[in-house]
């Protein structure tokens, strides 16, 4: 869809960006969103891809703000404590960006949701702290052939990858197992997830518009103890029961 | 020979520290060297990188160099000077 004159205006410095130009942003001006929990990071997700003019954005989180959440949940206020998540987050995102269209969902990803929620979007921004949620998520985006942008923490460490359903290992390949150490609570600063917030909106907005090389197969940490970056690269499961052709195969039949 | 092994998230804070380094006598595979880090660190480490049988979890990732390596393909040795990472899985939040 053309770009108004509005719009030329507000995006006019990412517009100059080489090999994006007013075809990218008419290309994010048409594409939709889903970030699976607004909270540390999918907060700062959220906003950033508000600010570059996403067109539609699909917000699911269940639950109230809570005290321990505004060290990193740049969406919540303090003054919204005890009320939704996705209505604090909804608001904010309307007063940067008024023209986004967003569909606020009050409930946490899950095997029941993940389909119909998938469906919606062009790609996904996986925020989630729990692995039921993240394994749901990644077998809809493997289905439905959907990118998926997968963004972790943990202390002052980030981990950062791309999955391209047939291109990339997918998170099975990674974690084939509910990691039995993985805690729901965990220690982090704000710094932390908002930095990995703003590599995660940067991929997705590079996925969608062919812009640069996503981290597909290459898992990017950060230790920000001591500002130390690795590329790793990633290895696909030949038997994953997500992403090998066996289990694509049995999904089709 | 001599090795590096570098800590991240959990298993950083099962060790206490971020990296040691490990003089090898012979010839080792990656998965014999995690073995001979359990045996050193004992109990704190073989809690976050070992399974309830005593096997490794499928879910650590490990890395030889910046390349992701299998704890049972055998076919691979640590060579003096390569660096081997353990990480555990993270999440958002």
């Amino acid at each position: 869809m053309p770009l108004t004159d509005e719009e030329r205006a507000v995006y006019e410095w990412q517009i100059w960006v080489p090999g994006f130009g007013e075809a990218g942003q008419e290309t994010l001006k048409d594409s939709s969103v889903l970030v699976s929990r607004v909270g540390g990071l999918g907060s700062v997700v959220a906003y950033e891809l508000a600010a570059a003019g996403i067109g539609r954005l699909v917000l699911a989180h269940a639950g109230n703000i809570k005290p321990s959440d505004l060290n990193r949940q740049l969406l919540m206020t303090h003054a919204g404590l005890g009320h939704p998540r996705v209505a604090s987050a909804e608001r904010r995102l309307k007063e940067l960006n008024p023209r986004l269209e967003i569909l606020p969902v009050g409930e946490n990803l899950s095997e029941q949701n993940a389909e119909q929620l998938v469906s919606e979007v062009d790609l996904v921004v996986d925020c989630a702290p729990l692995f039921p949620e993240r394994y749901a998520m990644n077998q809809q985006c493997v289905r439905q052939g959907k990118p998926l942008v997968e963004c972790a923490m943990y202390d002052l460490e980030a981990q950062i990858t791309t999955i391209l359903p047939g291109h990339s290992p997918c998170l099975r390949c990674l974690y084939p197992e509910d990691p039995p150490v993985w805690q729901r609570e965990f220690p982090v600063f704000g710094a932390v997830s908002g930095t990995v917030g703003c590599l995660g909106a940067m991929e997705a907005i590079k996925v969608l518009s062919g812009l640069g090389q996503p981290l597909a197969g290459t898992l990017l940490t950060c230790d920000l103890r001591d500002m130390t970056f690795h590329r790793r690269q990633l290895l696909r499961q030949p038997d994953c029961p997500v992403c090998s052709e066996e289990a694509q195969e049995q999904v089709d039949s | 020979m001599q090795v590096t092994v570098e800590y991240a998230a959990q298993v950083k804070q099962a060790v206490g520290i971020g990296r040691e380094d490990i003089t090898l006598e012979g010839p080792c595979s990656p998965a014999e060297l995690v073995e001979e880090l359990v045996r050193r660190h004992g109990e704190t480490l073989a809690s976050v990188l070992l399974d309830s049988e005593g096997r490794p979890q499928r879910s650590i990732l490990v890395f030889l160099g910046e390349d992701q390596v299998r704890l049972d393909d055998t076919s691979r040795q640590l060579a003096d000077g390569d660096t081997l990472t353990l990480l555990s899985p993270v999440s958002g939040g």
